[in-house]
């Protein structure tokens, strides 16, 4: 069967020789070698001529082929089946995501067709610019761009349906009305009965660090930036609240001066942001509640591109309407037990606290979160993403 | 703050420094009542700014606040009317919060300045919108709370469209007819002014010869930029279509009703000596020099109910000078340039773009 895709509403970016005529019924078998060859070459080529981009060095690296067979090994590939169709429908501006998220379920398989934003940042356009050359040198036998097509459109109900209709599985990013939205559209029925929505809800991340001398504040601050810097932090996994165990104060000044000056060195930010930063401080007062119950002060450390806004406890109010720019909570805590995280908590980072003591903590008392990272690594993707395992989930 | 003595002032006589020396503290003044008088507000400050009361430096607010939160100085009980901001449905709406005095007051100093340009009589007045639009009296939308301003300004209020936007070329013709050699004053907002009556006469080759008129008009520039209409494209269109009128654009938000800033012979807006202009800096909110484009600062000194007596608009401007336009009146004189580009909500948890 075939879903056609030369249609007027819709601007298909990847392959851009496509004919739009997608065969929904090609699949291949999951992590054969094949794929993971080409995958492995696609990923080289990347490292290679997108290496200006550290978003791309990034994701090339991810396909080297040791990576992959790692993956593959965790897996009883020969029992995997592709599961078909998938149709993902990518966040809006956290671009790699998609990325991700297509060369997963193309490592499964599966014809993967993927809807992204309008809005292209220059990496991103630079990244499929890359694909799409790559694709010419790996020739017109090559299956992994018989597998992947990158395409845009405004959100058109009968667009979005015709897709799902041909697909046996939908990847959500987006917030919960975008993915009760787009849940609604049914998919393809299919002999296994196994198609199925899998939905990446909107989550927040915090860093938990302790430092104890002067010594270890850049390594720290190297971390965190690496965390927050990509995205204007707008990323899910990229921290929100720094939690202190247990830190010096002239440290912690230590800490937030040095990161803000890294960022000047490295960022800016556009004057709508600088606006957008404004708003969300002079909010945050009032969506912390101070005045209600009239203790939780709050106290802005204005840094030049970093605002730091000391907390006593957070609301779900201020972690919901945070915008990223680099606003960071900061709460003082005396032990791990004292953190307490919302249920959509995904990622913790741990910066300067040993395994075995988070380990502890994690034992004492169940928490929400999805991982815990060390810190730098907030933004690796991995295949097992928010709980969830997208090779089980994308195969059969 | 002694209003009495405010609103006694010339609204466009006063040079640089004696303005400052009457709003720079009665703005200070004004920003400590909100203190003392507001919870949300004493929280932003204290959390944000925390050397106010010691420094003397009026915080701005980010005018999107009040699309999020109901900032208030006054108990609920005093609460005369709740003003909105126009908006489609899927954007927030602007909320300010009016007592009786303050209402009134913005009534007064609006009429004080539109009276320097319009003279002190009431005209023939013809509103280019259609009747409708200031139906509900408690929460009137910015297109209301304009047409409800200006309209003591005029009599035999006549509109000019119907609500399906058409234009209603009776009730048009009728007006011109009987108030024929008259000074007549002709409002309306600048794009539905072009969209719906100025294009639509063009396109129906109808000509008029209007020499004793005004013509003010406001709500901004964006969807006229959209088509690339410049103002001086819009006055001369006017001009062609409607005959030799006055036309006086004007600036102003439902976040600061009252103190308007309005475009002189020369093409520039002044500022009323109840309120100043700031440009900030778009790279990071300082203060910008003259003559170049910043973020626009609106201080006023009318909002007493609500704490909008500083805020941080998202139009973009230049000031041009202070006490020296060709016009001759004094105070600083600006343009405004248009919007920032919209904030955009972006994450993970963003994929309706």
């Amino acid at each position: 069967m075939i879903l056609n895709l030369e249609q007027k509403a819709i601007k298909i970016l990847l392959p851009t020789n496509s004919t739009g005529q997608i065969n929904i019924n090609l699949t291949t078998s999951p992590f054969s070698e094949k794929l993971i060859d080409e995958l492995s070459q696609l990923g080289t080529f990347l490292m290679i001529n997108g290496r200006t981009v550290s978003s791309i060095v990034a994701a090339g690296y991810w396909l080297r082929k040791s990576h992959l067979h790692v993956i593959k090994s965790q897996y009883q590939t020969e029992q995997l089946k592709a599961k078909g169709t998938v149709f993902h429908i990518a966040p809006g501006n956290v671009d790699t995501l998609f990325f991700y998220s297509m060369i997963t379920s193309v490592l499964c398989g599966n014809q993967t067709v993927l809807r992204i934003s309008n809005k292209l940042s220059e990496d991103t356009q630079k990244l499929l610019t890359l694909i799409n050359q790559c694709f010419s040198e790996l020739g017109s036998n090559s299956i992994i761009s018989s597998l992947m097509t990158v395409i845009q459109y405004d959100y058109n109900d009968v667009i979005t349906g015709q897709i799902s209709a041909a697909s046996v599985a939908k990847v959500i990013w987006g917030n919960d009305d975008t993915i009760e939205y787009l849940s609604q559209f049914p998919l393809r029925a299919n002999i296994d009965n196994n198609s199925a929505n899998i939905c990446f809800p909107d989550r927040y991340s915090v860093a938990v660090i302790q430092i104890n001398d002067e010594t270890q504040v850049l390594a720290a601050v190297d971390n965190l930036l690496r965390d927050i810097k990509p995205y204007i932090q707008q990323a899910c996994s990229s921290p929100k609240i720094v939690y202190w165990l247990n830190t010096a104060q002239c440290l912690q000044d230590k800490f937030w001066q040095t990161l803000d000056s890294q960022l000047i060195e490295q960022e800016s930010l556009e004057t709508t942001d600088l606006v957008s930063q404004l708003l969300y401080t002079q909010r945050l007062p009032l969506l912390l509640e101070t005045k209600k119950i009239n203790k939780n002060n709050c106290q802005l450390k204005q840094y030049s591109l970093l605002q730091v806004m000391e907390v006593e406890s957070v609301t779900f109010a201020s972690i919901k309407s945070h915008v990223g720019l680099w606003i960071l909570l900061s709460l003082q805590i005396d032990e791990l037990n004292d953190i307490a995280l919302f249920e959509h908590c995904q990622t913790v980072t741990m910066s300067g606290i040993k395994q075995a003591q988070w380990q502890g903590w994690l034992n004492s008392v169940q928490q929400p979160m999805k991982r815990i990272v060390p810190a730098g690594q907030a933004l690796a993707f991995s295949h097992v993403w928010d709980g969830i395992d997208l090779i089980d989930a994308l195969t059969k | 703050m002694n209003w009495q003595h405010l609103l006694s002032l010339p609204v466009y006589d006063l040079c640089a420094a004696d303005k400052q020396e009457v709003f720079t503290p009665a703005l200070l003044s004004l920003a400590k009542y909100h203190y003392h008088h507001s919870d949300d507000y004493r929280a932003i400050v204290d959390s944000v700014y925390p050397n106010f009361l010691e420094s003397d430096k009026v915080p701005a607010l980010a005018v999107r606040l009040f699309k999020h939160h109901l900032l208030k100085s006054i108990a609920t009980d005093d609460i005369f009317r709740i003003t909105t901001s126009s908006g489609t449905t899927s954007q927030q709406v602007s909320q300010i919060v009016l007592d009786k005095e303050n209402a009134q007051r913005q009534q007064k100093v609006l009429a004080t300045i539109v009276k320097q340009w319009l003279g002190g009589k009431r005209l023939p007045m013809l509103i280019i919108d259609h009747p409708n639009v200031i139906k509900d009296k408690f929460s009137y939308s910015a297109r209301g709370v304009g047409i409800q301003g200006m309209s003591l300004f005029g009599y035999d209020h006549s509109y000019a469209l119907n609500e399906d936007m058409s234009i209603n070329i009776d009730a048009v013709n009728q007006f011109i007819d009987k108030h024929h050699g008259k000074n007549i004053l002709i409002f309306g907002f600048t794009f539905i002014i072009w969209q719906y009556f100025i294009q639509q006469l063009n396109m129906q080759k109808m000509r008029f010869n209007l020499n004793n008129a005004v013509l003010f008009h406001s709500g901004g520039w964006k969807k006229l930029q959209d088509q690339a209409v410049s103002n001086q494209e819009f006055k001369s269109q006017v001009n062609a279509v409607l005959g030799n009128v006055k036309i006086h654009n004007f600036y102003g938000m439902v976040e600061q009703t009252g103190t308007i800033y309005v475009e002189c012979e020369s093409g520039f807006l002044h500022c009323p000596v109840w309120s100043d202009v700031i440009i900030r800096k778009k790279s990071n909110l300082e203060e910008e020099n003259e003559r170049v484009e910043g973020i626009i600062q609106v201080n006023s000194l009318l909002p007493t109910s609500y704490p909008g007596h500083s805020l941080l608009t998202e139009d973009l401007g230049i000031i041009f000078g202070e006490d020296n336009c060709s016009c001759g009146r004094k105070g600083k004189y600006f343009q405004v340039n248009g919007r920032l580009a919209k904030a955009e909500v972006r994450g993970c948890s963003d994929t309706q773009s």
